[in-house]
């Protein structure tokens, strides 16, 4: 994958734009002398293909970190004990004029989640994000640069306060690449040349594409010139003489100039005692913030009375109340009436700020805060005791009192204020404002009674999180909650106090510590009839854990329904087979095929079972029949599947009533935005509200803007109901085996299953016919045959038809491939079959959109050892490798993968731990996953169960490879061959 | 001549104030035709020359007249006075800084037994080349017009008419306040970086500023436009129409590039 990197160059008045992209490169032990070509500069036909936009080719000497053996790979891990030197290289990339510019960095993401952009391009996009910021809100003026031809230029106005800070924390931040075009100049000088260029440029692109074009009928003169020439591109004047325009427009100016190092201030005072008079006091602070007051800028010499005068002056424009305290010689400040006090909170506080003015306020009169002081309640919430049947919308009782300024008031004090309409009132000492609307809903709250104003499981979540802040429209002050309720919310905001629970009664296996703590979570949450997720990485026991909770149920006498259990098709067998071994006391239905029951005979069929399997398309077409059971749980596995809010499939799952709802995902699904919601609206519906609402308040910010405010909202919203568990942390990984090996069953398709039925019919036939050597070759043939086809009917057909949706093990390999890179993994598939091994590369590489490396006989030896590197080496390499057993089952060192797939099986235990042992060796620091995929109901898995049964036997039997397989009888191998029909993927078309 | 019509002289209250007491020495037919000499751009040129206005007015006869106009200058002692009663209020220090003609600065003239304002018709002094006796003629008239729109754009022209700029007052302002007699050039801060080092090259720290998450516009429609007030040239008036509609189209442009439509 390349790396996209950008950088404002000043004399070019232009960005250039480069990419790197790695490669292995052979050792150098010597330091470049003269500026070489960047090794890893990506070629210009992909940058182009990625810009998408016409652009100059061009190239740049740049200065980059440089070791003895070259230049550094941006994305390498930092090095710490090497040399590190700064030298030049030549980078070819492409320019970009402002326009461009702006164009392309206003489209990027701005946080990290795509590593792609690097983070210098990163810095630009925050930097042009700040010129539209500015271009919204009016900060640029238009200018005039003396000269020949005397230019008109747009210039921006970084007055206020906010603006300055930006400057400041820009200038903090500006990463060392940006500069590498020229190290000598300073970071200042680049922000500014970029903001000016590009600002200018938008302001009058649009003043050019003009449907303003009043100019044109202006009488003439300098000013239409003037006018004429801040909309043309070149911004050049006629006429050469300006000097009285430049004057004129430098007087008009100039009030802007005196607020530079000082700027000129406000502090409101609020009235003490009987006194009804608010003083504005007038100060000057300088660049730390530090304050003089108005005696002491009169006791100074005449430079700074000045600055602070003209202040004064341009302030007076803004907001007029400040005239009348400047009738004095030496004016300190003005005085207020209470509602000239609140007009000037409300309107000209802003305003002054906004025009580069400091404005100071009494605590509990400013924006922050504002919620603990505005009128409204305390409230002290409960549960009545710990019991079942209680969810996200159940009413608490609570006790409340009426609070204003954060101090407690009475019924009387409130209908005393409130009848002063003063939007300015004084409690306690302190000055707050009583807003009229929180007086309406207070009012509205004592008449229809407080038990009206419902304050529901729901409510208290969200306020515990800082996330709701109203009841009834009145804002909550403060909040405290007792009892049982405490309880309830410091267990869902830590889950590490839960009580743990041991494996139940009937569970066949033994449950790690995290999985015990997980059932313990799952039951904390049914029991509050809350939904929840529960998103441990892949392989570590997310089926286990619900099995070993449904159990516990059960043993508890709470399992009183069917559970209904919703996932892919894929996973169906798997799920059945899961159960049979951890679980054989619970019974199941598998609600699939074209003959399952309808109706009436549905609702028998399940009734008196514990749980039952069915797949995604199916409840869509079966809702009616669903819908007449009504479940005690709805567990929906690999819940990503849900992620379509407006897909059948999903609608139709929300239209099933249960009595607690969980989801299983194996995806980071906390990244996931669009997923997260449709899965929290699936587990507690409303509770992160409509989707479109969802979108502006969380998934915008967060996805485009990288906002971290609004991520934690949204996290300590959701965390909750997620449970989610990492391989690599360290406490998981004390607790599981170094390599895990796991069967995955997948089933065959129609497709598959008439094809394997016709080659098995007539290779039978064959088989009986023939004898010896003869015999012999049609049975391996057959075999061959038989994988090919479980493996896809395109690799048996060698038709070159499309792919997708036709193998069932194929669908289930992209589906856990895409958790593998959804989480950071690298894995290795090893399939026998070359030629199946390029069939999947080009699939998975197209529909994963990831690279995807293919190692089989005919690679070269060179080539061999480039991918290993890249595989090993390079942090941005593929992770995904595809090798045919053969090639690559000895002799490569491929630790980086921590995943293994066999994709189809050499049925010799040896020959596949060989395979597995490439990543299983020395240096690998993580634990190891292995999955061996097995079609249900074919020679497949019989041939499995028969080495898991009688492991030492088999390996005798199968050492010889898949010679015994011919040794056997024709009635045998037909037991071994046959289709159980029971297996394949229902296609029945609704 | 239809927009000719519709030429309003005086918008800001000082250039009205020039125009009232104009009218109120009561030439009413003469103004009439001054007037509409100056709307039909019969004024060719007109320039201030430190205390006098010299104007070309085209008559009826081929040739422009020439037209000359002043007021009586202060004295300096007169100015010193004034400056003094100015110093005495800061509001006037304030708005003059401001580039803004304070509203109520007559006060300062009249406490001296002055007028900024001409106070009655011998304190114009005014001659045209034309062969009219009458003073003021209909040229002279289309000047006072015109010189009342100059006003709106650059108040302190009347300033000058009675002898001093805007400078030179704000200056001995400045000295009567005991602060030098020129101000520096704001010292500019130096600009002071770190060299380039490897260490962090390729890193952003922290993340975009969460002001700039969401970019809405203001609260209201104002901008620096309204702040400044009217810029002090020609044609000030119908650029800054111009200008506020061109701001307002700038912000929707990047509104809509800024929320990604």
């Amino acid at each position: 994958m390349a790396i996209l990197h950008g950088l404002w160059v000043r004399p070019r008045n232009g960005f250039f734009l480069w990419g790197e992209t790695w490669k292995s490169l052979p050792k150098q032990r010597k330091w470049p002398e003269n500026p070489e070509l960047h090794p890893y500069s990506l070629d210009i036909p992909a940058l182009e293909q990625w810009l998408n936009a016409p652009a100059e080719v061009g190239s740049l000497t740049l200065t980059l970190p440089t070791t003895q053996s070259g230049v550094v790979y941006s994305a390498s891990p930092p090095t710490q004990s090497e040399d590190v030197r700064l030298l030049p290289w030549e980078v070819s990339g492409l320019w970009l004029d402002p326009l461009a510019t702006l164009k392309l960095l206003s489209g990027l993401p701005m946080g990290d989640s795509d590593a792609s952009i690097a983070a210098d391009l990163r810095f630009w996009s925050q930097c042009a994000r700040w010129i539209l910021d500015l271009a919204v809100r009016s900060k640029f003026l238009p200018g005039l640069l003396p000269g020949h031809p005397p230019m008109a230029r747009w210039m921006p106005l970084l007055d206020s306060a906010v603006d300055r800070e930006r400057q400041r924390s820009l200038l903090a931040r500006f990463p060392g690449a940006c500069r590498a075009a020229d190290p000598t100049l300073s970071p200042l000088s680049v922000l500014d040349h970029f903001l000016e260029t590009c600002l200018d440029a938008q302001v009058r692109a649009t003043a050019h594409g003009d449907p303003v074009s009043a100019v044109g009928t202006f009488p003439s003169g300098l000013t239409r010139q003037w006018l004429q020439a801040l909309s043309s591109p070149t911004g050049g004047l006629p006429q050469a003489e300006v000097n009285g325009l430049l004057e004129n427009l430098n007087t008009w100016q100039a009030p802007l100039h005196y607020q530079d190092r000082f700027r000129t201030s406000f502090r409101l005072e609020p009235p003490e005692g009987e006194d009804k008079t608010w003083l504005l006091h007038f100060l000057l602070q300088d660049d730390g913030g530090k304050a003089l007051s108005a005696q002491a800028v009169w006791a100074t010499n005449g430079d700074l009375q000045e600055t602070f005068l003209a202040g004064l002056g341009l302030a007076s424009r803004i907001y007029g109340g400040i005239e009348s305290g400047l009738m004095t010689r030496q004016p300190i400040c003005s005085t207020l009436t209470t509602p000239e006090a609140f007009q000037f909170l409300k309107a000209a506080t802003w305003r002054l700020r906004e025009s580069g003015f400091g404005v100071l306020l009494p605590d509990s009169l400013s924006e922050v805060g504002s919620l603990k002081n505005r009128l409204g309640l305390r409230i002290e919430a409960s549960t009545p005791e710990r019991a079942g049947g209680l969810g996200m919308q159940s009413l608490l009782s609570f006790r409340w009192e009426l609070a204003l300024g954060g101090k407690k008031i009475t019924r009387a004090e409130f209908e005393k204020l409130a009848a002063s309409q003063d939007p300015l009132v004084q409690v306690g000492g302190t000055w707050v404002e009583m807003r009229s609307q929180d007086v309406r809903a207070a009012r509205k709250f004592f008449e229809s009674g407080q038990d009206q104003a419902g304050l529901t499981l729901e409510h208290v979540l969200r306020l515990s999180v800082g996330d709701a802040q109203t009841i009834a429209g009145l804002p909550i002050v403060n909040f405290d909650s007792s009892g049982s309720l405490k309880q309830l919310l410091e267990n869902l905001n830590d889950h590490r106090n839960l009580t743990p629970i041991d494996e139940p009664e009937g569970f066949q296996g033994v449950l790690r510590p995290y999985q015990k703590l997980g059932v313990g979570w799952l039951k904390f949450l049914e029991e509050w009839g809350l939904g929840a997720c529960l998103a441990d990485d892949m392989g570590l026991g997310k089926t286990v854990q619900l099995l070993a909770f449904v159990l516990h149920l059960a043993q508890e006498g709470r399992l009183e329904a069917p559970i209904l259990l919703i996932c892919p098709t894929s996973v169906m067998g798997n799920w059945e087979r899961e159960i049979k071994k951890f679980s054989p006391s619970l019974s199941v239905h598998v609600h699939h095929g074209t003959r399952r029951p309808k109706g009436r005979n549905f609702v028998e069929a399940v009734q008196a079972k514990q749980i039952v399997i069915s797949n995604y398309a199916l409840v869509q077409r079966d809702i009616k029949d669903l819908k007449r059971v009504q479940w005690q749980g709805l567990v929906l596995d690999e819940a990503q599947n849900i992620k379509n809010p407006e897909a059948k499939q999903t609608q139709a799952i929300r239209e099933l009533s249960a009595h607690f709802r969980i989801a299983l995902t194996g995806t980071p699904v906390e990244n996931r935005l669009g997923e997260l919601w449709s899965i929290l609206e699936f587990l507690n519906p409303g509770y992160l509200g409509a989707k479109n609402f969802f979108q502006r308040r969380f998934a915008i910010p967060i996805e485009k803007y990288a906002d971290r405010s609004s991520l934690a909202s949204l996290r300590a919203l959701v965390q909750p109901f997620i449970l989610r568990r990492l391989k690599s942390d360290p406490l998981i990984i004390q607790d599981l085996p170094d390599k895990q090996e796991n069967t995955v069953f997948c089933p065959l398709t129609p497709e598959q299953a008439a094809l394997y039925e016709k080659i098995v019919k007539e290779s039978l036939e064959k088989i009986e016919e023939s004898t010896g050597i003869q015999r012999r070759g049609v049975v391996l043939a057959t075999l061959v045959k038989l994988k090919q086809i479980c493996n896809h009917p395109s690799h048996f057909l060698g038709d070159k038809s499309e792919l997708f949706d036709r193998s069932g093990k194929l669908s289930r390999l992209e589906e856990m491939l895409e958790e593998v890179l959804a989480e950071d993994d690298r894995a290795l598939i090893f399939t026998q079959f070359a030629e199946w091994g390029g069939l999947l590369q080009r699939y998975l590489h197209e529909r994963l959109k990831s690279e995807v490396f293919f190692l089989y006989g005919s690679t070269t030896k060179n080539q061999r050892e480039a991918m290993v590197d890249r595989f090993q080496r390079d942090p941005q390499g593929p992770r995904l490798f595809i090798l045919s057993l053969k090639a690559g089952g000895t002799g490569l060192n491929l630790t980086r993968a921590n995943h293994v797939f066999h994709f189809d099986r050499w049925w010799n235990p040896a020959v596949e731990n060989q395979a597995t042992d490439r990543v299983f060796r020395i240096g690998q620091t993580k634990n190891v996953q292995v999955y061996k995929f097995v079609c249900t109901g074919t020679l497949e898995e019989r041939i499995h169960l028969l080495i898991e049964s009688k492991k030492a036997l088999a390996e005798q039997v199968v050492s010889a490879g898949e010679n015994w397989l011919s040794e056997m009888s024709t009635d045998q191998l037909r037991q071994l061959l046959l289709l159980d029909r029971s297996e394949i993927i229902d296609r029945e078309v609704s | 001549m239809n927009d000719a019509g519709a030429k309003v002289f005086a918008s800001q209250w000082w250039a009205q104030r020039w125009i009232d007491v104009l009218e109120s020495f009561g030439w009413t037919q003469r103004l009439a035709r001054g007037r509409n000499y100056a709307r039909g751009g019969n004024v060719l040129s007109m320039d201030f020359q430190s205390a006098q206005v010299v104007a070309q007015v085209q008559g009826t006869a081929p040739m422009p007249y020439d037209v000359s106009l002043a007021l009586d200058r202060f004295s300096d002692e007169q100015w010193e006075e004034v400056v003094a009663n100015l110093a005495g209020e800061a509001i006037f220090a304030a708005k003059l800084l401001a580039g803004e003609m304070p509203q109520h600065i007559e006060r300062a003239f009249i406490a001296s037994g002055l007028s900024l304002f001409p106070f009655n018709k011998w304190d114009i002094h005014s001659e045209c080349s034309c062969p009219d006796s009458a003073n003021p003629c209909k040229h002279i008239a289309a000047v006072y017009y015109l010189m009342g729109e100059r006003f709106d754009q650059d108040p302190f022209v009347l300033f000058a008419l009675r002898g001093r700029t805007r400078t030179e007052i704000i200056r001995r302002l400045r000295e009567l306040r005991g602060g030098r007699t020129e101000i520096e050039n704001v010292p500019v801060i130096p600009d002071a970086f770190a060299p380039l080092t490897p260490a962090g090259f390729w890193e952003l720290t922290g993340e975009l500023d969460s002001s700039l998450v969401v970019i809405a516009p203001p609260p209201t429609g104002e901008t620096i436009l309204d702040i400044l007030g009217s810029p002090p040239i020609e044609a000030a008036e119908p650029a800054v129409t111009y200008l506020k509609a061109l701001y307002s189209e700038v912000r929707n442009r990047a509104m809509t590039i800024a929320m990604g439509i």
